[in-house]
């Protein structure tokens, strides 16, 4: 069990690592000089070979590019996470900025998702076959289908502008968070309600579930007992998948309702040539899936340890 | 039908009356089948695989799928028609006035359940306080050591036979007028099967118990009804006295085919078998295979089983029996080349497999029997092709499929295993358990296979069937392979094993 357990945080610190050297490696295939970049990206024009040279500098991009990623990653470990290009400010400070909104976007759309897609399964698989579940399964697919912009933008011009509610101006608090948080939940939704009804209808065909329906148990509560407990690891590492690709979602949505979180500073960053947020800001979404991972990973392991015989 | 004479006047638990079950996709299960158990009685429904005995059990529950019409009357002692009843009635009536016993208590217990809640669930589910002393004084009755702990603990950790009596606590929960068991033993080991069953019919008030094991409920049976594609083959009176009562009273062909059938009967007496020895070593003829102080184990997990010494020898048939989770497929797994042993030497002829020069055998030198053979053909593939793939790439080289040598080969094989009269067009979910066991039959010598390893070849079958199979597997043998078996069927086994090894313990011994 618990060499198990070591054995799953080394890959997943493995990952991390392979990760960062894979995110740090990309800036070397960019075309262009970054430093060129950088000061067109600051308001210069048309910059001169002197400024130009001078920036390298100072950015120290003269050195070879192994001694480049030694300093990066030794910064990485010791939390020095760099300086924007383009502000000129800490790393650090420009995500902890803008973490807290990007967090909370991400908790609301994360709750939505559940409470609209375990009832939907819950019902789907309760009266599997009837009209419901075929009711359902049409949302599902749906839900699947649209991408989060045009419910971004869905959201935006029905609700926000046509009923009057909400508001256009994104501050970043939790009252702000339920609009933007809709796109983001309804992929999710439909992702686990789809996994978590299809694990539920598999466990039906359990003998558990036959002989509790033998003794007299209700439909109902064959499924809340039986069916439900199996059901969850499938549910679980869907939620796990979910959680890590939220920050590509935000991406999105932030831009669309001008949310001031890193997935909008991930896109600004991204126009801007900022390589070191890109960086940071990219290898924070790995982290995300790979703490995520482990943890679902860990906890559906420990789940299954209790009931699974030995051969 | 039989007359019962003085058991007339006696009161009836269950009266089954011209009930005739049609599934939604037209088949007829069911047609005129007419069945009485008196208070107090035991009776056995008999039959193999399509006979209709599933649903007979299904239908007594109310449990039929949504859209199967019901002819005929169920009528139980102080309820009721069940026929006439709304789901909502039946429910109340499942588990109070019927006690259900399920085929599998592996399967029954929910594992992410404790034993004491699936026991305890046979109160719940009606919405009646859980008497937990009550329980734990049942449980242990019927011969649990240490019940209260051990009702703590996931079923994970319990035996079959003890599951199957705690199953047997539930299903005696409200003290029922009836209990309905679904082969209520075929997942066990003969041993343990015999008393659980015992149990359960002293537990019982009466008993309606549906098998494939003639011989087995013949001993614990007052009347035996056999079923025949849905229909009643034949009633018979055997009194709890055993199968051989029956021998004389079985005029029917389908209740002939069951007897006959039974490993050892008088119809069929026991083959001798080729190489009769019973130390672990082989006799003097090539060693096929070999397990030389082999100690296995799963990764990161103790030794399951330490020091083997086993060799199979050409045309010889090895069983090994033992507990379920011993080890027996572990070793079977070894013997294959499929696991690496912790230590010891693994030989398939003169090469001994894991070296680090990395020799292998020729392929098609093993070639496994599944007791799952649905699982294991291609669904999508006629049922040739299945049996080509296996010739293809390893007897005759590698061929395309569809060469016609090879496909000739194959029809050649299918005839052999007695499949003459099947479509080989045809795909597996056409065919019968039996059919698709002689399918991978046919697969395994088609690859000229010099080892044959067989994981419970006949548990999925019922006992014609498994015969058919046992007398292939023999054949197969005979005509030069090395067969291992692996079964729970001791009394089968040893019908055409040569030799049989217990696993247990965590040691392989001749037994």
């Amino acid at each position: 069990m618990w060499t198990g357990v070591l054995r799953r945080v080394g890959q997943a610190l493995l990952t991390l690592a392979a990760a960062a050297f894979v995110v740090w490696c990309l800036q070397l295939l960019a075309p262009a000089d970054p430093a060129r970049q950088v000061l067109i990206a600051q308001g210069v024009t048309d910059p001169t070979a002197a400024q130009v040279a001078g920036l390298r500098a100072e950015l120290g991009l003269d050195d070879a590019a192994p001694v480049r990623f030694g300093r990066w990653a030794a910064g990485l470990v010791t939390g020095d996470l760099g300086t924007s290009w383009s502000s000129g400010r800490s790393v650090a400070s420009e995500v902890a900025g803008r973490l807290p909104a990007t967090v909370r976007l991400c908790a609301v759309a994360l709750g939505l998702a559940a409470l609209a897609a375990v009832p939907m399964a819950l019902a789907a698989a309760r009266w599997r076959g009837g009209a419901l579940d075929l009711g359902i399964r049409g949302l599902i697919f749906t839900g699947a289908a649209v991408p989060s912009f045009v419910v971004s933008t869905v959201v935006l011009d029905v609700v926000v502008l046509g009923w009057g509610l909400g508001s256009i101006i994104a501050d970043g608090s939790w009252g702000g968070a339920l609009l933007p948080a809709i796109p983001l939940a309804v992929g999710a939704a439909a992702m686990w309600a789809r996994v978590f009804r299809a694990a539920l209808v598999e466990a039906a065909s359990s003998g558990a579930v036959e002989v509790s329906m033998g003794r007299g148990a209700t439909p109902t509560r064959a499924l809340l007992i039986h069916m439900v407990p199996p059901a969850t690891p499938p549910l679980l590492t869907a939620v796990g998948m979910t959680v890590g690709s939220l920050l590509a979602g935000a991406a999105v949505v932030e831009t669309v309702f001008t949310w001031p979180g890193i997935g909008r500073y991930l896109i600004e960053s991204i126009v801007a040539r900022d390589v070191p947020v890109v960086q940071v800001l990219v290898l924070s979404g790995v982290l995300a899936y790979v703490v995520a991972s482990l943890l679902v990973d860990l906890a559906v392991s420990a789940m299954h340890a209790q009931t699974e015989r030995r051969a | 039908m039989t007359e019962h004479g003085d058991r007339t006047a006696a009161a009836t638990s269950l009266r089954i009356g011209g009930l005739g079950v049609r599934y939604p996709d037209g088949h007829l299960a069911l047609d005129g089948v007419s069945v009485v158990v008196h208070d107090g009685e035991t009776v056995a429904v008999v039959g193999g695989s399509g006979s209709g005995k599933s649903t007979l059990v299904r239908a007594v529950l109310g449990l039929l799928p949504a859209g199967t019409v019901v002819a005929g009357s169920i009528s139980l002692e102080g309820v009721g028609d069940l026929t006439r009843m709304r789901d909502r009635e039946l429910r109340g009536i499942r588990g109070r006035h019927i006690g259900y016993v399920a085929q599998d208590p592996y399967a029954s217990a929910d594992p992410w359940w404790t034993v004491g809640h699936h026991v305890g669930e046979a109160w719940r589910v009606h919405r009646l306080r859980v008497p937990a002393q009550e329980i734990v004084a049942r449980v242990a009755t019927l011969g649990v050591d240490d019940a209260r702990t051990r009702l703590g603990d996931r079923p994970a950790t319990w035996s079959g036979g003890m599951l199957q009596r705690a199953d047997i606590v539930a299903a005696t929960a409200h003290r029922p007028r009836l209990i309905v068991a679904d082969e209520p033993t075929s997942a066990l080991d003969v041993e343990v099967a015999r008393t659980a069953l015992a149990a359960l019919v002293a537990q019982s008030r009466s008993l309606l118990l549906v098998s494939h094991d003639l011989d087995m409920v013949a001993e614990h049976a007052d009347r035996i009804v056999v079923l025949d594609g849905g229909r009643i083959a034949q009633e018979l009176i055997v009194g709890r006295r055993g199968a051989h009562a029956l021998q004389d009273a079985a005029s029917h062909p389908a209740t002939r085919r069951l007897l006959a059938a039974l490993p050892g009967s008088v119809a069929r007496p026991a083959r001798p078998a080729a190489r009769v020895g019973s130390g672990v070593e082989a006799a003097d003829s090539e060693v096929v295979a070999a397990l030389e102080d082999v100690t296995l184990a799963y990764s990161g997990g103790d030794a399951v089983v330490a020091g083997v010494d086993l060799r199979i020898a050409a045309g010889e048939v090895v069983g090994l029996c033992g507990p379920s989770g011993a080890g027996k497929s572990t070793v079977l797994r070894a013997l294959a080349g499929l696991l690496r042993p912790v230590s010891g030497t693994v030989r398939h002829g003169d090469v001994a497999l894991w070296t680090d020069d990395g020799t292998r055998p020729r392929p098609g030198f093993v070639m496994p029997i599944f007791q799952d053979a649905a699982a294991s053909l291609n669904p999508r593939w006629p049922i040739w092709k299945t049996v080509a793939e296996a010739t293809a790439t390893t007897s005759l080289g590698n061929r395309r499929l569809s060469a016609p040598d090879v496909r000739r080969r194959a029809y050649d094989l299918l005839r052999s295993v007695g499949l003459g009269d099947v479509d080989p067009q045809a795909r597996p979910r056409r065919l019968s358990g039996g059919q698709r066991q002689r399918v991978a039959v046919a697969r395994a010598m088609g690859g000229g296979a010099a080892l044959v390893v067989a994981d419970e070849p006949t548990a999925a079958l019922d006992t014609v069937y498994a015969q058919e199979i046992v007398d292939l597997l023999r054949a197969l043998a005979d005509s030069g392979c090395a067969l291992a078996v692996v079964s729970h069927d001791e009394r089968r086994l040893r019908s055409f094993a040569g030799r049989v090894l217990r696993v247990a313990d965590g040691t392989v011994t001749p037994d």
